[in-house]
């Protein structure tokens, strides 16, 4: 990650002036950016009017970083204008810095999954290799990533359910073969946000125990629309694929799920990644048992009233390797 | 009875005066005098049958090729009277073009007005067949009509053919009827005279058969042939044979063999090709000048080929380019061909010798002339196109061969001096990229840096030229994406699920919590009501020890009953400490308020939308039905 353009301000473009270097007009709202003085060409008082409407209008007057001591030198403006012009890139690219190093200093051992999700403090586990993990993605990649990054930050400090889902179908995921670094993200941050749509159903209904009442509730089945909602209002760019995953987080290979009650060739593979992360974790709070006794039910097929093994068989088939330790 | 239309087109010839002069005794023709010939094709089009007379040749020709629509029909005549006969391809051009007849001066006046009768009233008598015809056919219809048995009240039907409930069952019998339609039958111009005309495969035959008229162009086209003997003439082409009477062309010699002394040198030949002569005479040589500067062709091609082109840098010129940074001993090697050592010293002594003796022959030139005399002959033209085997060139030289020499040598001597200077040149050879073919990209960052690192200089505007494509090109470096490391307060969303899957009964915690979440965000105080009927409750006041609100209390309770959109208090956000009420409903009905009170100074449009989002927290909770 590297500042190519720097953006500098204009009180250089003074009517004849001439520099050794060009400078640059960048509009934001287009992304486009065009010469706007060629080397050593005279300045204009035309030019130099523009360019204050420019400035006005939201534009910014960039230089090439090979032309940076030139045009300090030239110029007679300070490293330190320049560098509050670009307060935000130099952000994050120190960002971006401190989190490789933090990651270099903290050298993991080995983690495997199989092994992990055996112990006792897996979760605990699970959300240090998955932070651990978060800190080699990059920041340029999309806000929506960026998004779930800070909020791991935030909400991995601490064990909940949400929290718990993202973790479980982050390592299924990734048992599964996903190596993308970007649709593990969106995996991860579509396990953290998908349920936040409770916020609009009534408490009373939520705190009943998983029984017809619940599953029957208009307003319960459309969480998956909720939490788009509230998405929306939040003001994240999010990609289509995780709106999807979260719209058929709750959908079952038989077409019984819902919102919508879609089959399996309409249904985005992932989501039936975050379907059993979420029946695992609610199945082994609830009855107490283990994560990999609730898996066990997947993988024998064995649908209880609390339990829908209506998922994947690509991925019941996989489910095994995930709790057999290798050896 | 028909039209019997006349135009007359001036100027006028005697007959031609003398017919309109008896024609206009006549009340039955109808004359038209036209000077100018935009007047004819205003009136030719409009007129049905007519005759045109013309004496003029040249005005006959334009009007029949501009009006060659009308003038063609059959009812339009055109005569031409001249006082001789008109050439017979001039003729037929024009009779092409439209002409009916050329007519003698000599005719006589009367027999002109017979021919002009006649032609009337052929025309007439056809019009009356066509008229006749016409009522003929009309009879055929109306005994037809007549014998299909066809009733009168059906034909006198109010609907008439368009009356499909009245129409009878056999639909291929369609009644015309005298009520129904109101068609007239006009003269047709037609000539229909041949349906019943014994000679009517005559008439079709002259109908049918077709005489397209040639253009003076396609017969041009026919009679083209290739130039065939220029084709011979094309230097470029390397089979044909390019050798005029007596002229081979030589190699140029070369530059060193300039230069060499004591070699055996053959007479000096014109890069050209071209002999030059001074006053238009052949000037002698001597035998001392024979030997250092006879040269051949050969040697002077050989100089082209060896010596360094340099090119300055050109935009969109194709191919790869080599670049070569030579330095000054590369350059006097190049120059200088081995074996010899000629030096600039040695070409200044030549350069000089060679002024000298230009002086001595131009001094010499009165006696010279006499000997030029000579040079006439076919020998002298022998002297400069004959081949180098000749003896006679040997001793043959001119002067204005020496100043050729000269001029050369001082070029040299310029290069020379160039070559000395400490800087170096760019040195670009072309050389055609056979894997992109023609066009190639010059990579301008590349010459930019060679540019900037010192090892190539070039002119100013070239300089320039490439520091402007050169920072066009720069546009094209992609820079990272730059993205807000932010989580947009979903984490409170998160977190607030969390307490909601715990099942709390307090429902106070959950407004603390939304609270907690603003007052991080945006350092604000919040109440909460809840709204049923008319009845107005307090829920949560963050504030409640704080006196001044409970006596506001009131003033906001008001404020909120008067509300059913979210608000603020000041819309233009400028305000130190704003107030927002925003209202919870469903289904049309309000559940209640929430009131955000103490909002710093400075919050915009996009900060009162986070706040729309964070309270929208609570909307759950004040579905529920036992809030209170």
């Amino acid at each position: 990650m590297k500042i190519i353009f720097y953006s500098v301000p204009i009180l250089f473009l003074k009517e004849g002036n001439s520099f050794d270097f060009p400078v640059y007009l960048f509009d934001v709202v287009r992304k486009q950016r065009v010469v706007f003085i060629y080397p050593n060409s005279l300045v204009s008082l035309e030019q130099e009017e523009e360019a204050m409407k420019m400035v006005s209008k939201g534009a910014h007057f960039q230089i090439h970083h090979s032309f940076l001591d030139i045009f300090i030198q030239q110029t007679g403006i300070s490293v330190d204008m320049v560098n509050d012009c670009n307060r935000l890139k130099i952000d994050m690219i120190d960002r971006h810095e401190k989190r490789l190093m933090l990651q270099n200093s903290h050298k993991k051992e080995e983690f495997v999954f199989q092994e992990v999700i055996h112990s006792e403090d897996n979760f605990k586990l699970m959300r240090e290799q998955i932070q651990y993990e978060l800190l080699s993605y990059p920041l340029d990649s999309s806000s929506e990533l960026n998004c779930c990054l800070s909020l791991v930050e935030k909400l991995f400090l601490r064990e909940s359910k949400p929290v718990k889902n993202a973790c479980i179908s982050y390592f299924i995921a990734k048992n599964f073969g996903m190596t993308d670094k970007v649709m593990l993200g969106k995996i991860l941050f579509a396990g953290l946000v998908k349920d936040i749509g409770f916020a609009m159903v009534s408490p009373s209904i939520l705190s009943q125990s998983e029984g017809a009442t619940r599953k029957g509730d208009p307003l319960f089945l459309k969480h998956p629309y909720l939490s788009l909602f509230y998405l929306s209002k939040a003001g994240v760019d999010i990609s289509k694929e995780t709106k999807r995953l979260i719209m058929e987080h709750h959908e079952l290979c038989d077409g019984t799920g819902s919102p919508r009650g879609k089959k399996q060739e309409f249904t985005h593979p992932a989501s039936y990644i975050l379907n059993l992360a979420e029946q695992v974790v609610n199945y082994s709070e609830h009855k107490g048992c283990s994560l990999v006794d609730a898996i066990r039910l997947f993988v024998r097929d064995r649908s209880q009233s609390d339990i829908n093994t209506s998922i994947s068989p690509e991925l019941k088939v996989s489910l095994e390797n995930l709790i057999t330790i290798p050896s | 009875m028909i039209d019997k239309n006349l135009i007359f087109i001036q100027p006028y010839s005697k007959k031609t005066q003398l017919l309109l002069e008896r024609v206009s005794q006549d009340d039955d023709f109808m004359i038209f005098e036209v000077d100018a010939l935009n007047e004819y094709g205003q009136i030719i089009g409009v007129l049905e049958q007519s005759i045109t007379v013309s004496s003029d040749l040249q005005k006959t020709k334009i009007y029949l090729q501009e009006s060659s629509d009308f003038v063609r029909v059959k009812d339009s005549k055109n005569i031409l009277i001249q006082d001789s006969e008109i050439p017979s391809f001039l003729l037929s051009k024009l009779k092409s073009s439209g002409l009916n007849e050329v007519i003698l001066e000599e005719i006589s006046l009367d027999m002109l007005m017979d021919k002009i009768h006649q032609y009337f009233e052929v025309l007439d008598v056809t019009n009356t067949d066509q008229s006749l015809l016409i009522g003929e056919t009309q009879a055929i219809a109306e005994n037809g009509r007549q014998s299909s048995g066809a009733d009168e009240k059906s034909q006198t039907s109010t609907g008439g053919m368009f009356d499909f409930n009245n129409q009878s069952p056999n639909k291929s019998l369609v009644s015309i009827g005298k009520n129904e339609s109101s068609f007239e039958l006009k003269l047709n111009r037609t000539n229909i005279s041949f349906i019943h005309n014994p000679f009517d495969r005559l008439q079709r035959r002259n109908i049918k058969v077709f005489t397209p008229r040639l253009n003076e162009l396609d017969l041009k086209k026919l009679n083209f042939n290739l130039p065939e003997s220029d084709f011979t003439k094309n230097p470029y082409r390397a089979s044909l044979k390019v050798s005029p009477g007596g002229f081979s062309r030589k190699k140029i010699p070369n530059i060193d063999q300039l230069n060499a002394t004591g070699a055996h040198h053959k007479k000096v030949d014109f890069p050209s090709g071209t002999p030059k002569r001074q006053n238009g005479m052949m000037l002698p040589s001597s035998e001392k000048n024979n030997k250092s500067s006879d040269l051949t062709r050969e040697d002077f091609s050989k100089q082209a080929q060896e010596t360094p082109r340099q090119k300055e840098v050109g935009v969109g010129v194709g191919g790869d380019f080599e670049r070569k940074s030579i330095t000054n001993t590369d350059r006097k090697k190049m120059a200088l061909q081995p074996g010899q050592n000629s030096t600039k010293a040695d070409l200044d002594t030549e350069i000089k010798k060679q002024a000298g003796r230009i002086k001595s022959l131009e001094n010499s030139q009165p006696d010279q002339n006499n000997n030029l005399a000579d040079l006439h002959s076919e020998d002298a033209s022998d002297l400069f196109f004959a081949d180098n085997t000749s003896e006679k060139q040997n001793d043959s030289i001119d002067a204005s061969l020496e100043l050729d020499t000269l001029n050369r040598k001082t070029q040299e001597l310029r290069m020379l001096e160039q070559l000395d200077r400490e800087e170096t040149e760019i040195i670009l050879t072309y050389s055609r990229n056979r894997k992109k073919g023609w066009e190639t990209e010059l990579d301008y960052q590349d010459i930019y840096k060679e540019y900037q690192s010192g090892r190539a200089q070039l002119n100013t505007t070239l300089a320039q030229k490439i520091k402007n494509r050169n920072a066009e090109k720069l546009i094209e470096d992609e820079e990272f994406a730059l993205y807000d490391y932010e989580s947009y307060g979903l984490e409170y969303f998160v977190l607030y699920q969390e307490i909601l899957e715990k099942g709390l009964t307090d429902y106070r915690h959950l407004f603390h919590f939304c609270y907690f979440a603003l007052n991080k965000k945006f350092k604000t105080e919040l109440v909460c009501y809840s709204k049923r009927g008319d009845e107005i409750n307090l829920l949560y006041n963050s504030h409640q020890e704080d006196k001044e609100f409970k006596n506001l209390e009131t003033h906001y309770l008001e404020k909120c009953k008067a509300t059913k959109v979210p608000t603020w208090a000041d819309e233009t956000f400028q305000a130190e400490k704003n107030e927002f009420i925003f209202p919870y409903s469903e289904n049309g009905e309000i559940l209640g308020f929430a009131v955000c009170l103490g909002v710093q100074g400075g919050s915009e449009p996009l900060v009162a939308e986070r706040f729309e989002f964070y309270l929208s927290m609570l909307k759950g909770v004040y579905c529920e039905d036992n809030i209170l």
